[in-house]
Formats: C-alpha cells, structure tokens, sequence
C-alpha cells in the first residue's frame, strides 16, 4: 500500500471529504465550520465543494445544535455536527443526554446516526474556559460511542466509520494533535469503532492512554527504555465500548498497568478505565494500577502554572517507575 | 443630547479612556505576535466607544459582566492598568495572579467582574448580581457585555426575560460589530436591529451607533437611571466596527472590504475627537498628548509586567476549595 504523511487536521478533513462525496446524506454544520473552514481549519474547502445546503455555519446556539443533529438524524440525514470547544458541551448535553441518547433506545426501529465531533486538551494556554476534557460527562451515558483517535491514521480511518455508524457517535479529538504527523494510506481505508491498538510493544508495563497521552507515553516509553524499562502502549482509541480483550491480553504479559487520561483526576475515564481492568485482570496484576491525570483544579492560564496542571512524559515515566517498585 | 453637557473634565476622561484602551489594544496586538502573550488574544481595537461610553454611566460600585473581547471593557471600569499587564501575561503580580488571563480576568476593586469566554455565558451571572442588589436594597446596577453572535444563544434570551419578569436592575449592552468569530450577523439572525428583540421581553430596547461615545454613554444612563429607580432591565443595541480579525494575527484578507471602508469613517476616536475640538474642549496638541502619554503608560505596564515573576506552585493549588470545609 502505498503511504503518505499527512496532519491529524488533514486526516480528519480527508474523511470528511470521502464521506459526504460517498453519501448525499451526510451534511456538516456548527460555528464557524463553512466560510473560514473552522477555526481549527478542520473543514477547510467543505462548503465550497459541497455547497451551504450540506455544509454550513450556524448561529451560536449549542443546545439547538445538538437536538437539530438529532433530529436530522432521526429524519434520515446522517449529520456530523461540530462544537467547537469541548468547555462548552454542557449547553449541548441535556439535548445530548435526553434526546440522542435515549431515543434509539425507547423508539424501537428509529436510530440515530450522527457524529458529534468536538476538541478538548490543555497546552494552549487557554485558560480554564478553553482547554478542558469532559469525554467522561458524555462517556457516563448509555447509548453513545465515544473514540479518542491518537493519531493521524486512526482519525481518518475511524471517521469514516462513525459517520457510517448508525448509533451517535462523539468523536473528541485533541487540539495539541491537530499538526501532529502521520503516515496513512494513499486510498480508501477505515478503522472500526471499538477496537483497541497497540501502538509500541513491551513486556513489563501496559500503558493504557488516552488522546494525546499515547503521544506522551510513546515519549515516556522510548526513554524508558534506555533504563531498561520494556512499556507497553496500548490506546483503546474508542474508549465506549471498550476492547477489553486486547487491554486484557497485555495485562496478561505485563502484569502492571498505568493509565493515562488528561482530565479532572476524579471521576475521570481512567478511573474507570482502572475499575474495568482490575475486575477483569486481578489474577493477572502484580501491583495496584496507578492512574495518571491532571488533578482536581481549574487549568489556570499563566504559562508557568499550566504545567503543574499537565499530564506527560514525565509524570508517566514516574508513573511507570513508581508501578515497577511495587 | 444631554451627553454633551457633562462636564469638559468628564469628556476629557472618556477620550484619555478610549485612547488607554485604543493603545492598549495595539500593544498587545504586537506582544501577541512577536509570542510575547500567549493564547488567543481578542482584540476590540475599534470598539473602544462602546465600552468607554457604557462604563462611564456607571458607578464604581455598579458591576461589568464582560465577554472574550474583555480589554476595553475593563480599562474602561477602571482596572489597573499595571496589574491588568501583568495579569496578560501570566504573571504573579496580575490582578488574579495569572490564572486568568486575557479572557477571563476580573478585578473586584472596581467591580469588574471580569471576562467570560463563554460566549452568552456572562448575561445570567449578571442578572444574579442584579438580583442581589435588589433584594439587598443597595441601588447599585449591573451591566452585561455580550455580542451580536452571543445575542443568539439561548442563555442571553432566558437571562433577559428573567430579569424582566423580576424587573432585576441590569442592563444588557449588546457591543455589536456585526460579527461572530468568522460569521457575519445576516448568517446568524434576520433581525436587523437587535435591540427590537427587547419588546418580545417588555422592556425598554434600543439601538445606537457604538462608535459615538456619547450616544453610547447617554443610552446607557438612561437605562441606569431606570433601573435604580426599580423599573427594571433594558436591552441597548451599540452598533460597532472590528477593526482587527477575530483575534489577534487571524487573517483578514478574506473579510469584505466594504465592511472595513465603512469602519473607518467611523473610528470612535476621531469621531469624538473632532467633536471636542468643535467644542474647543480639546486642542489637536492636547489630543496628541493624551494619545502618547496613554501609549507610554501602556508600554510600562507591560515592561514593568514582563520583569515581574511567575506565579510558583503554591498559588496553583490554592482556591481549589475557596472556603473551609466542615
Ligand atoms: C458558547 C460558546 N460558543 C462558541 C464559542 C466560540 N466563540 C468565541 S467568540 C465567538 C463569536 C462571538 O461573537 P459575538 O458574540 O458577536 O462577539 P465578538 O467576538 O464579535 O466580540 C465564538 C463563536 C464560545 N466561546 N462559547
């Protein structure tokens, strides 16, 4: 197969692309996503080529985003509808959790098939109204795929399944990977919903990471090895539902487990991440897992407090060291 | 126009504020390019007049609400000007120690409190210091800032129509340059004048050209002494010019030029300016001296800001819980 590099921008703008010229049904629309191509440049050239019927900019009015997704949806449209900032999900959510959500669930035979893509992640200095990851609020509830792509490959290849998903799909990239690079296909490719991957093989410790943390524990990963330190680094990359069995299958090898998530350390994904891994591998663990995360306070803007703030390669490689001694 | 019967000292003030905030705006514009700010840094340069004008109807005891567009706005309350320096650029010796920044920032000293960056996300909170007023019997007044884009949100029109319903003094100041980020307001809404949304809510609405200071200013009054004499929220509409794209160094080639031709007949320094000299309230070598006196002042607040420290780690752990527990 041939390959070439592109941006994780590029890649999702790519499956975009493929998806609406393969199926008039799918439409894309939110703040700023039509004219100027998101703020991101994520839908760069949507609206030209596909015309302001299919592809189009929307007042500011995230809760009738949402339910208009829905309701489309439901009317036969496979809509992939944009917010912005993950920050200001709440607006969308009631829509979210009491209308997507439970309608293919208590409607017997009507489904929902949209895509709800949104950014989250710090580094930006953002302050604390721009830079938070909520994908636990929207992973609480029933009925919702959830992906987290990592890479390049995995974004292209993964839209393209969610927009052709029939469940409702929140699709969270990471704003810190938007210029990340990475090889993929020259062709048409896709990578299903609900399958883990592997991303580095190692023999003394799984490293479960989500987002942008499996590029930060690659990083961990390479000095690790330096100490003689063999990580292993798996990304679920959709986090609901889970692939258990491959996260379970490195457990099994490494015996010790890390989890990555940057979010809000209570109640965050690890956490459950964690409870998930222990009731099915506690046979298998030599040791407590450890999580880590960002903790429990508002991600302030100065440059000098943002870091205290941010997981990474360090507080992983700590992590993994701490995980070795016990 | 009884605006312009103020006192010459008065008029004097509210051009030095709009020139303070005008140079303000063009520093930080140049900080932000050569990465001397980080983050997206919204600039009002153009808008200065509607800020100047509202905030001098008011007291220092009344309370702001203020957007992401916040600069003029504060300046105009009366921050510091030295702590709101500091405060751009994350250091400890900023108003909230730099865990604000640029979007965000607050200063209780003269009750403006502060940014917001979700867009619409201000015009509750103020209702809520309203509401506090009048069951405290204080006569003071609040007064919100939001755009034309955020006058979609649900979260403004809900606001609003509680106010009225509980005739809460406050006044919601719609700072209308005609855009959303990338959006013009014919994309977002088909209303014209946004103040005609004031009479579905039973209370008064008006429309202004923004970049008259004092038309701004004598509006806003109006609406002031309104709502301390218990009568209620009123909703004006300051129609205004942004003179920078959507935030400082975003492209503006792509925006319609008419928009900008038009702008710049209509710069609310030069237009208050020739009215003073008209008046002979103020000479052209006055003018110029309150212009580089106020760019001086700006320039020293930010050298004095950018010798000051960082914040260290014991500010980022505290305030996670404000108040004792238990
Ligand atoms: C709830 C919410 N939605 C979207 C955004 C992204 N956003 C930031 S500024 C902006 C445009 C706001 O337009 P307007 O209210 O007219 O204010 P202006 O930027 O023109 O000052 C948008 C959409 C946001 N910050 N908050």
């Amino acid at each position: 197969m041939t390959m070439k590099k592109v941006t994780y921008r590029q890649a999702i703008n790519e499956a975009l692309f493929e998806e609406m010229e393969r199926d008039p049904k799918v439409v894309l629309f939110g703040e700023d996503v039509g004219t100027y191509g998101g703020v991101f440049k994520v839908t760069d050239g949507l609206k030209k080529k596909f015309g302001n019927e299919r592809v189009f900019d929307t007042p500011i009015a995230e809760a009738a985003l949402m339910g208009a997704a829905t309701g489309a949806a439901v009317a036969g449209l496979r809509p992939v509808v944009e917010i912005m900032f993950m920050d200001w999900i709440g607006i969308a959510m009631d829509q979210l959790v009491n209308q997507t959500s439970m309608i293919p669930y208590i409607w017997e035979g009507i489904k929902v098939p949209l895509v709800l893509r949104t950014q989250g992640g710090s580094g930006s200095k953002g302050s604390c109204q721009h830079t938070k990851s909520l994908e636990a609020w929207i992973y609480h509830v029933p009925g919702i795929v959830v992906a987290m792509p990592s890479t390049p490959y995995d974004a292209k290849g993964l839209l393209k399944s969610a927009i052709r998903n029939d469940n409702p799909v929140a699709f969270i990239e990471h704003k810190m990977l938007y210029p990340t690079e990475g090889e993929i296909p020259e062709g048409e490719y896709t990578v299903p919903l609900g399958r883990a991957s592997v991303k580095r093989e190692g023999k003394d410790v799984t490293v479960v990471a989500l987002s942008k943390m499996v590029v930060e524990s690659l990083k961990a990963a390479k000095e690790l090895e330096d100490e003689g330190i063999s990580v292993e680094v798996v990304d679920p990359v959709t986090i609901k539902p889970l692939d258990m069995d491959t996260i379970a299958e490195s457990v099994k090898k490494t015996n010790r487990v890390v989890v990555v998530n940057e979010a809000f350390r209570t109640g965050a994904v690890a956490s459950d991440l964690t409870a998930q891994i222990q009731e099915r591998c506690f046979d298998d663990l030599d040791g407590p897992i450890l999580r880590v995360t960002a903790p429990d306070v508002q991600v302030p803007y100065s440059p000098a407090l943002e870091q205290f703030w941010l997981p990474g390669k360090d507080k992983i490689k700590q992590a993994v060291l701490e995980c070795m001694k016990r | 126009m009884f605006a312009t019967s103020l006192p010459e000292e008065k008029l004097i003030e509210m051009y030095r504020k709009l020139w303070l905030a005008r140079n303000h705006e063009l520093l930080a514009e140049e900080w932000k390019l050569n990465g001397r700010i980080q983050g997206s840094v919204h600039l009002a340069t153009g808008q200065e007049a509607v800020a100047v004008g509202a905030c001098s109807a008011l007291e220092v005891d009344d309370y702001i609400m203020g957007t992401h567009r916040e600069h003029a706005q504060m300046i105009a309350k009366g921050v510091n000007i030295r702590r709101m320096a500091a405060e751009m650029l994350g250091k400890a010796t900023g108003m909230n120690q730099g865990k604000a920044g640029h979007m965000l920032f607050s200063d209780k000293s003269v009750n403006a409190l502060g940014g917001c960056g979700i867009v619409g996300g201000g015009a509750a909170v103020a209702v809520g210091y309203a509401m506090a007023f009048k069951v405290l019997g204080t006569r003071q007044v609040s007064l919100v800032f939001f755009g034309d884009g955020a006058f979609n949100t649900g979260a403004v029109h809900e606001a609003i129509n509680f106010a009225s319903v509980r005739k809460y003094p406050v006044i919601f100041l719609c700072e209308n340059n005609r855009w959303g980020l990338t959006v013009m307001q014919h994309e977002q809404t088909v209303v014209e004048d946004l103040s005609d949304r004031a009479r579905c809510y039973g209370i008064p609405g008006v429309t202004v050209n923004g970049n008259d200071v004092l038309a701004v200013y004598e509006a806003v009054k109006l609406a002031v002494d309104r709502a301390r004499e218990g009568d209620g929220p009123s909703v004006i509409e300051a129609k205004t010019w942004r003179m920078r794209g959507l935030a400082a160094g975003y492209p503006m080639d792509w925006e319609p030029s008419e928009y900008h031709e038009e702008g710049r007949k209509q710069d609310p320094i030069r237009l208050f300016e020739e009215k003073l000299i008209a008046r002979n309230i103020l000479s052209e070598e006055m003018a110029k001296g309150i212009e580089e006196e106020t760019r001086r002042v700006v320039e020293e607040a930010y050298e004095e800001a950018s010798q000051a420290p960082y914040p260290d780690e014991a500010v980022f752990w505290e305030n996670v819980f404000a108040a004792p527990i238990g």
